[in-house]
């Protein structure tokens, strides 16, 4: 980010100098001793000299506007003369025509004869204003420049990883910042170009969303930020640098500041096949893998024979009923109803729904009466939920419950642990619930002033003892948060502790159905469906994203969901899983 | 171009300013000696009252002064129609210095800026606009020489054809108004219709030659298009017209005047004629535009919605502004005729409501010019400008129920909403300015690169804009000139 420099004083030798240009313009006309001149503007009664001295000293304001509007790139008389023209007309208008008969106690009325009568004046401030902006021009040349775009040495560098919801955030409001006179040199680092919208992400592994509409491109985002597509190899707190493979460079990045916003990647907890077989929901490529998925399933389930093997290919689980888990379920059975008249051999009646849960209720995240809510209407709809019920190993034929338990199946979503990103692993810092970074309640991580953490790959304190969820809200906030403190770090202030309260939660059902709970008051059916949409639409990031949801969701209800398959999937039963395409990242299936 | 080329000494360019100023002199010439008069007094100048003296001098004159502007706008890169409109404002302030101030001291005169006086010099003040014109032509065409192949047929075409529909609109709007007679524009339907036709293919043919590939947003467009009217209007309404006519030169006061009921409606034709110019040219861009280059750099939805929003809250700025001229002069009663009542509170409402749609507009058609207090503050005077021909004068008189008030005692009337118009521009441009450059510094840009674009853009405003800002105070004067009595 570039430094607008010292345009403070730059303005102040501009007006000046105007001033100057402006008393100079009128000195020359008076010394034209044109007769007007004599009787100038308000001073028409008064004594030839002291009017004349009223011509100077009022000649200083229409040349110190000149001065005041003029930019750095003026070279040449012309743009000065041209804007003393301008001003000139203005400045009649402001004095001669209005405030001169304030001063003499009569109204303004610029009606024609008024102007009539103004007219010697109005061609005194035309030639005054041209005069002044030609003296100007002169003196403009000698003037001290801002240095408009002075290289950003010098200034503050504070390296942002991460290009999530708390990275943007942090992003953003150093932007924001650097508008109001604080200067950083900020550099964002992320692997993925585009900040994604993940509470829509079940959408568009329902298809009902097509990929790139949740998602915006960072560069648009941050549009003064330096960017930097590429995934951070290591972090050397000694000597402050970050190292970042770009495009097959190897680049190093020096930091005074440093945000770690590098969210979370799914964990199996180590039981066995899950990362062969099960299929995590965090990434706008995850969301296309599981919907080409599960149409490969349908193909297959339409060729199929054998009832068994139908059975297991229709048959599609979810593990973890948090959010996203209950989102996931809910979407892809809504995906398979409106899709299953394509598969004419497929009954309507064979595909099953199955949602694993650990414990004894979904949705922790919601108060007891709505997660029931949330729970009956989805076995409603015909979805199996097996609660209380811990995964063992995955197959690529079944899921493992624990107790041994067979739970033939196709379709593995997993959602059920996220863990830090390996770049954080190599790092010698405190730790939190998880292996998530312990931070202080400015956000620092503890025992470093220079190192920021937030979102999921943090353990905020809530200041009542527990931590901030990993929600998207509370990541946006603490990403804010951290800019702040950057900020006053730097202009020597204390950073507040940071606070904030959840403003409700709200979560999709499939089929024009959802909970809320917003700010304690607690939402079903229609009306929580259409407030998450209404609330999430406004929350998407750019007018343009939010017209292209709008019209995705209003073209879902005149048209059938699209079931092409652009994505190359392998065949279900195969088990066959790419192998892994960058460190810690998720396995995708892309056959 | 090196350094040295620009800023050293340039014979060829010199040249080049001697033959294009010595091009406008022959053309004031030629109406100076169709007026008669005015040459014996600049033979005053070297103590002589022979024509053929004052004929001489003036030629010199006209030479030395397109030096002078071809070496001040030499190095600004500027095009056709950037040299033609910085022409009229040099000549503008050549007739304030010249002829109203040096002329009568070299004269051993004392200079009068009396109404009278200006009144009594209108002639010169249409032949120093269009010394100006010619001249900055003149120059223009050198630039063209040294890049042939600008021009191709199809903006030509397109520039014909707007041209030919917003004439042919100017004159439907006069002959409903019942001021074709009094504009100059009278003679037979036929004849009025087919000379009608080929002025404006004429008048559209010659900004589709000025302005080859219409560039930047819509709202300098359309200041621009207000400059080109009054270009049009001094060339064709004030001169060609009637000389085909056979009425001479209408340039004195007398003969002018009555001709100021052609001023508002030519001056929107052009606004008229560039927006449909631009539209066609936009249509072909994007149907027939190879280069994808040359298309908008981004989509008008992109940052629309936001500069609707910081114009419309600029818009109320500036009706505020609006407001206090508008009370002052007893007009609240008659902007509340247009909700059918007459109380002043209700009037004010309504001109704030129609204060905050214009910045609204204001906000989306400059929103790529509107970061800089300069421009801010010259686009703004000059769509205030344009909105009280189009509003003040037209839209509002026709909505009360009566037609546009374009004659001279119209626009005598009108002066005291001008001057609220010209400050409510003032207001608009500055509030936007300060708004866009909170939300959008140009300067705090992250890369070199953006740094250069955004340099590159505020050239282009630096080159083009201050001439048509300086149009809007001429068109003003020009007015105030011709109907103040």
């Amino acid at each position: 980010m570039t430094e607008a420099g010292s345009r403070g004083p730059a303005l102040l030798a501009r007006v000046l100098a105007g001033a100057l240009a402006g008393l100079a313009g009128a000195g020359a006309l008076t010394l034209i001793g044109a007769p007007q001149l004599s009787s100038p503007s308000a001073a028409a009664e008064s004594a030839d000299t002291t009017a004349t001295a009223l011509w100077l000293l009022l000649s200083l304001v229409p040349g110190a506007m000149i001065g005041a509007l003029a930019s750095e790139r003026s070279a040449g008389p012309a743009v000065p003369v041209a804007r003393g023209l301008l001003i000139g007309l203005l400045w009649w208008i402001v004095w001669f025509l209005s405030v001169a008969p304030l001063l003499r106690g009569e109204a303004p009325t610029w009606d024609a004869a008024t102007v009539a009568a103004g007219f010697p004046e109005l061609i005194a401030d035309l030639l005054q204003g041209a005069a002044a902006g030609l003296f100007f021009a002169a003196i403009a040349e000698r003037l001290p420049r801002a240095s408009a775009h002075a290289a950003p040495a010098g200034l503050p560098r504070v390296v942002v990883l991460g290009g999530g919801f708390a990275g943007i955030a942090a992003v953003q409001r150093l932007e924001r910042l650097a508008r109001r006179k604080a200067r950083f040199d900020v550099t964002l680092i992320s692997d993925e170009n585009y900040l994604l919208f993940t509470p829509m992400l079940a959408e568009v592994a329902a298809g009902s969303l097509e990929s790139r509409h949740i998602s915006a491109p960072v560069r648009t985002a941050c549009p003064r930020t330096r960017f930097v597509h590429g995934r951070a190899r290591s972090i050397d707190l000694e000597r402050r640098a970050v190292q970042v493979g770009a495009r097959g460079r190897r680049l190093e990045l020096p930091f005074d500041h440093l945000v770690l916003a590098v969210g979370s990647e799914p964990t199996y907890h180590g039981l066995p096949g899950l990362a062969e077989h099960a299929l995590p929901l965090k990434t706008l490529k995850n969301a296309l893998t599981i919907r080409g998925h599960v149409l490969a399933c349908l193909d297959q389930a339409d060729l199929e024979p054998d009832p068994a093997r139908r059975r297991q290919l229709l048959t599609f689980c979810a593990v973890g009923a948090g959010f996203a888990g209950v989102e996931a379920i809910a979407e892809l059975r809504d995906l398979v109803s409106s899709v299953l008249r394509f598969f004419p051999a497929v009954g309507r009646a064979e595909p099953c729904f199955v949602l694993v849960h650990s414990r004894e209720r979904i949705l922790p995240e919601l108060s007891e009466p709505l997660a029931a809510y949330a729970l009956t209407k989805l076995r409603e709809r015909g979805i199996e939920c097996r609660l209380g019920v811990r995964v063992a190993a995955a197959r690529a034929d079944a899921l493992v419950l624990a107790g041994g338990e067979e739970l033939p199946c196709g379709t593995i979503v997993w959602t059920a642990g996220n863990r830090p990103g390996e770049l954080l692993d190599q790092l010698e810092l405190e730790r939190g619930r998880g292996g998530t970074l312990a931070v202080d309640e400015s956000l620092r991580v503890l025992g470093r002033s220079d190192v920021w953490a937030a979102g999921d790959c943090a353990a905020v304190p809530d200041g009542d003892g527990g931590l901030q969820p990993p929600t998207a809200q509370h990541a946006v906030r603490e990403g804010r948060a951290i800019a702040d403190g950057i900020a006053a770090t730097l202009a020597g202030l204390d950073v507040p502790p940071f606070r904030f309260r959840s403003l409700g939660a709200l979560t999709p059902l499939g089929h024009r159905s959802g909970v809320a709970e917003i700010r304690g008051r607690c939402f079903s059916g229609a009306l929580a469906w259409a407030l998450w949409r209404c609330i999430y639409l406004a929350k998407l990031p750019g007018l343009e994203k939010r017209t292209r949801v709008a019209l995705d969701w209003l073209l879902d209800l005149v048209f059938p969901r699209d079931i092409v398959l652009a994505e190359q999937v392998g065949s279900p039963a195969d088990g066959r899983l790419a192998p892994e395409s960058a460190p810690g990242a998720p396995r995708e299936n892309s056959g | 171009m090196s350094a040295q080329a620009v800023y050293g000494f340039q014979p060829k360019r010199l040249r080049q300013g001697a033959l294009a100023g010595l091009a406008g002199g022959v053309v004031f010439g030629a109406a100076m000696l169709e007026l008669g008069g005015a040459l014996p007094t600049i033979a005053g100048i070297v103590r002589s009252d022979l024509t053929g003296v004052g004929l001489l001098v003036h030629a010199v004159i006209s030479t030395v002064i397109g030096v002078f502007f071809a070496e001040i706008t030499r190095g600004r890169r500027a095009g056709p129609g950037e040299l033609v409109f910085w022409g009229i404002a040099y000549g503008a302030l050549w007739w304030l210095l010249g002829a109203l101030t040096l002329l009568p001291i070299l004269r051993g005169e004392q200079p009068d800026w009396s109404l009278h006086s200006v009144q009594a010099a209108f002639p010169s003040l249409i032949g120093h606009l269009a010394y100006g014109a010619t001249a900055g032509a003149v120059l223009g065409i050198f630039g063209y020489a040294a890049r042939a192949g600008q021009i191709k047929g199809g903006a030509l075409l397109r520039g014909a054809l707007a041209g030919v529909l917003a004439w042919s609109a100017l004159t439907l709007v006069l002959e409903r108004s019942g001021l074709l007679e009094e504009a100059g524009f009278g003679g037979t339907s036929a004849t009025r219709w087919v000379i009608g036709l080929l002025l404006g293919a004429l008048a559209g043919g010659g900004y589709a030659a000025l302005y080859p590939r219409p560039r930047g947003a819509t709202g300098p467009g359309l200041v621009r298009g207000l400059a080109y009217g009054f270009l049009l209007w001094f060339t064709l309404a004030l001169s060609i017209v009637p000389v085909l006519a056979g009425d001479g030169l209408p340039w004195a006061i007398g003969a002018a005047r009555p001709r100021a009921a052609s001023l508002p409606g030519v001056l929107l034709a052009g606004v008229l004629l560039v927006a449909l110019y631009r539209w066609f040219s936009g249509l072909a861009g994007t149907f027939f535009e190879d280069d994808v280059s040359e298309l908008a750099d981004e989509g008008v939805g992109s940052r629309a919605l936001r500069g609707l929003g910081r114009g419309a809250v600029a818009g109320v700025t500036g009706g505020l502004i609006f407001t206090i001229v508008l009370a002052g002069i007893g007009g609240p009663e008659r902007t509340a005729g247009l909700m059918g009542g007459s109380a002043p509170a209700l009037g004010l409402l309504v001109q704030l409501a129609i204060a905050t749609v214009i910045g609204a507009s204001f906000g989306v058609l400059f929103r790529h010019d509107g970061d800089d207090p300069e421009a801010a503050l010259g686009w703004g005077v000059a769509y205030g400008l344009l909105w009280w021909v189009l509003g003040g004068q037209t839209l509002l008189p026709v909505l009360l129920g009566g037609s546009p008030a374009w004659t001279a005692t119209g626009l005598e009337d009108g002066v005291p909403s001008l001057v609220g118009y010209l400050a409510y521009g003032a207001g608009l441009g500055l509030t936007l300015a300060a708004l866009e450059r909170r939300a959008r510094p140009w300067w705090a840009a992250s890369t070199e690169a953006r740094v250069r674009r955004a340099e590159e853009r505020r050239r282009r405003l630096a080159i083009a804009a201050p001439g048509l800002w300086t149009m809007a105070a001429i068109i003003v004067l020009t007015v105030l000139a011709l109907v103040a009595s």
